[in-house]
């Protein structure tokens, strides 16, 4: 098992011809799973490597059996992209650039919620399942396969704390990237329920931030319906109120999204919270080896 | 992008929203001439960013040619209050019957526009829908900016107010949501909306955020005069192309992130030190620049122009990016220029195997992970 990606993942690249798709394509060949399509409007017909390019998400899926989207493209095209993606029905789009407008958000997810595909994103790192599947422009060499699952809204964040807990051979399931963006189409609620029916994931991992009220949601969320073990990071707690620290979601602007208001919230909803990733990592050892 | 009340009105008017009768003046002798024009008695208004006007004493009523010199004096050279403002706005003080509140803005739990009009006005309109949500009516739009006529005269029939002045506040709605969704809004509000004497609404005051990810293509907006932070070194930051944020320690930090850079941030101050600062790269920014010699000349520079830091942080996590390049680009900047304080250096992830090679002659303090590097620069700012 293992959640959103896993062995039959075929992945799609929007924009596979820029800078940063071509890259990226050749990194998403990892596990059992395989890039089988670039979708470049005006370029259909064309190859990357000997991966075959069509104008439409919809020709792609049908020519190749393409069932994830990835898209690359510049922050500007990110809409279009992702209309285009959910105009096929594909299962997963994760929507990687940062900086899209939140008007071209609230489009995205209003088209989104009238169809059966999950949206990532925007600004998502992506979603990788260790010696799986990976859909996302993360270095895979950081992770391990294991049994606890994250749901991260920032990428350097689960970075940073995947590589700590690899280090001490603390693998993974599945790990996520809900994105830093105002709103995130894939959130902490849809992620939990997710792991909650995956055989594999043990222990689930939330790491979150100032701003928003997602982890606010989340919390209410555990305390109903989730039993597995819950695990929290939040950070931000030392953040000045008023101001936007880096993530356009990241901003302290009311009493319930302060780092206190969430930490006391999950608290309540019985998850262990802590403030760095090093004591996360102490507090999963000691849970799964005890 | 937070507009100030004069650049928000200016907006509306073009929308055909109904302001008072106003100017933007300068110095006192201006808003003399200014309320001569518009006629007694009129409305002095500090232009700031900051909401809570009224009760902070920024807005002032006046009646005759004395008085408007002396509250625009106070205004704008006040004695024993530090001075930040240099605008105001005189305005014609309309004879009202009622005030209401008006609004536009993004709900994000619904992931959904949201039009809100409250039965009163000039008031914390969050603080309201907690105390008085009666008083207060919710609807949700459209997220394309298409308007439906029967979810419009539904959402109007549930408001206590006559026929004709629910005719004028649906076209002020119209008005308004043309306004959010051509400029990209996150907030449209007009708060208080008053409703004159004579019967007609007017928007006696203007509140607008435009999106800063949708600034690139609302290009109308690009020769407002306008700074996002009243911190000149802030908006240098936010120039160059990241997010620097003014703290009040003497640890300074160079990290990458908003995640990564948030954690490093409570982590010296839970293990006892002080940052000077909040630092993160914007995303894809750096593409311009293409390589990190720039960046990071333009991430130390920033940073260490603040002259209380004692030393430096300079930590990177790389997923996607190289450790190399980035020591290369940090080696580049220590040969060029004179740093004069210990500078920690934490790099890890992709490429860190070659940092050392690269950084061993460079006069900086070479650490393996994030906690070891916190505690090193916290005690080095503790040395004095």
């Amino acid at each position: 098992m293992s959640i959103l990606v896993d062995e039959n993942t075929r992945v799609i690249v929007h924009g596979i011809t820029g800078r940063v798709g071509a890259f990226q394509a050749k990194t998403m060949n990892y596990g059992k799973a395989r890039v089988v399509a670039g979708v470049v409007p005006g370029k259909g017909g064309q190859n990357l490597d000997g991966i075959p390019i069509f104008d439409t998400a919809k020709e792609a899926r049908s020519e190749t059996g393409g069932n994830t989207s990835v898209i690359f493209v510049p922050k500007q095209f990110a809409l279009q992209a992702v209309l285009d993606a959910l105009e096929a029905e594909l299962s997963l789009i994760v929507c990687v650039p940062e900086g899209v407008p939140v008007h071209d958000v609230l489009k995205m997810k209003d088209r989104q919620r009238r169809g059966r595909s999950i949206l990532i994103g925007p600004n998502s790192p992506g979603v990788i399942s260790p010696g799986k599947a990976k859909a996302g422009g993360m270095s895979d060499k950081i992770y391990m396969p294991g049994s606890i699952g994250i749901i991260s809204r920032s990428g350097t964040l689960s970075y940073e704390t995947v590589n700590l807990l690899t280090q001490s051979g603390l693998g993974q399931s599945t790990v996520v990237g809900i994105g830093g963006d105002m709103i995130p189409c894939f959130d902490f609620v849809e992620a939990l329920e997710l792991f909650e029916k995956d055989k594999e994931t043990k222990l689930i991992v939330v790491i979150g931030e100032i701003g928003g009220t997602g982890e606010i949601e989340a919390a209410k969320h555990i305390k109903k319906r989730i039993r597995k073990p819950l695990f929290a990071l939040i950070v931000g707690a030392s953040a000045p109120p008023g101001k936007k620290m880096g993530h356009a979601g990241a901003i302290v602007s009311g009493e319930k999204t302060t780092a206190a208001a969430k930490i006391e919230a999950l608290r309540n909803a019985g998850v262990r919270v802590v403030e760095n990733p090093f004591e996360l990592r102490d507090v999963l050892a000691s849970a799964l080896w005890s | 992008m937070n507009l100030y009340e004069f650049q928000a009105k200016e907006l509306f008017e073009a929308y055909g929203i109904d302001v008072p009768q106003g100017k933007l003046v300068y110095n006192p002798s201006e808003a003399l001439n200014a309320s001569k024009k518009i006629g007694m008695p009129v409305m002095i208004k500090a232009q700031v960013l900051e909401g809570g006007r009224g009760k902070a004493g920024l807005i002032r009523v006046a009646e005759d040619d004395s008085k408007v010199l002396e509250h625009a004096e106070d205004l704008l050279f006040p004695i024993g209050r530090s001075k930040n403002v240099k605008k105001l706005l005189v305005e014609k003080k309309v004879a009202l019957r009622n005030e209401y509140y008006l609004g536009i803005t993004i709900d994000e739990l619904a992931a959904l526009p949201v039009l809100i009009f409250g039965t009163t006005g000039g008031v914390d309109i969050e603080q309201v829908s907690q105390e008085n949500p009666d008083t207060i009516f919710k609807m949700s739009i459209d997220p394309w900016g298409r308007l439906f006529e029967e979810q419009t005269e539904a959402f109007l029939r549930e408001i206590p107010l006559n026929t004709d002045t629910k005719q004028k506040l649906k076209s002020f709605y119209e008005r308004l949501s043309r306004l959010f969704f051509d400029k990209e809004c996150t907030l449209a509000e007009i708060n208080p909306l008053g409703l004159s004497e004579e019967g007609e609404l007017v928007a006696l005051d203007a509140k607008i955020i435009v999106d800063d990810n949708a600034l690139f293509r609302q290009t109308d907006l690009h020769n407002i005069e306008y700074e996002s932070s009243d911190i000149p070194l802030e908006n240098e930051a936010s120039r160059r192309g990241f997010f620097y944020i003014k703290l009040d320690g003497d640890i300074g930090l160079v990290t990458h992130g908003a995640g990564l850079s948030m954690v490093t941030v409570d982590m010296v101050k839970n293990a006892g030190g002080n940052p000077a600062n909040f630092l993160d790269k914007k995303g894809h920014e750096r593409e311009k620049n293409k390589t990190w010699d720039i960046q990071i000349k333009n991430e130390m520079d920033i940073v260490l122009s603040d002259k209380r830091i004692k030393t430096i942080l300079f930590s990177v996590f790389a997923g996607l990016v190289r450790c190399d390049e980035i020591a290369m680009g940090l080696r580049k900047y220590l040969r060029e220029n004179r740093v004069g304080i210990p500078i920690v250096v934490r790099l890890s992830g992709t490429g860190s195997e070659k940092v050392h090679e690269i950084l061993k002659d460079e006069n900086v303090i070479l650490v393996d992970n994030l906690n070891e590097a916190v505690s090193e620069v916290v005690g080095l700012s503790k040395k004095g």
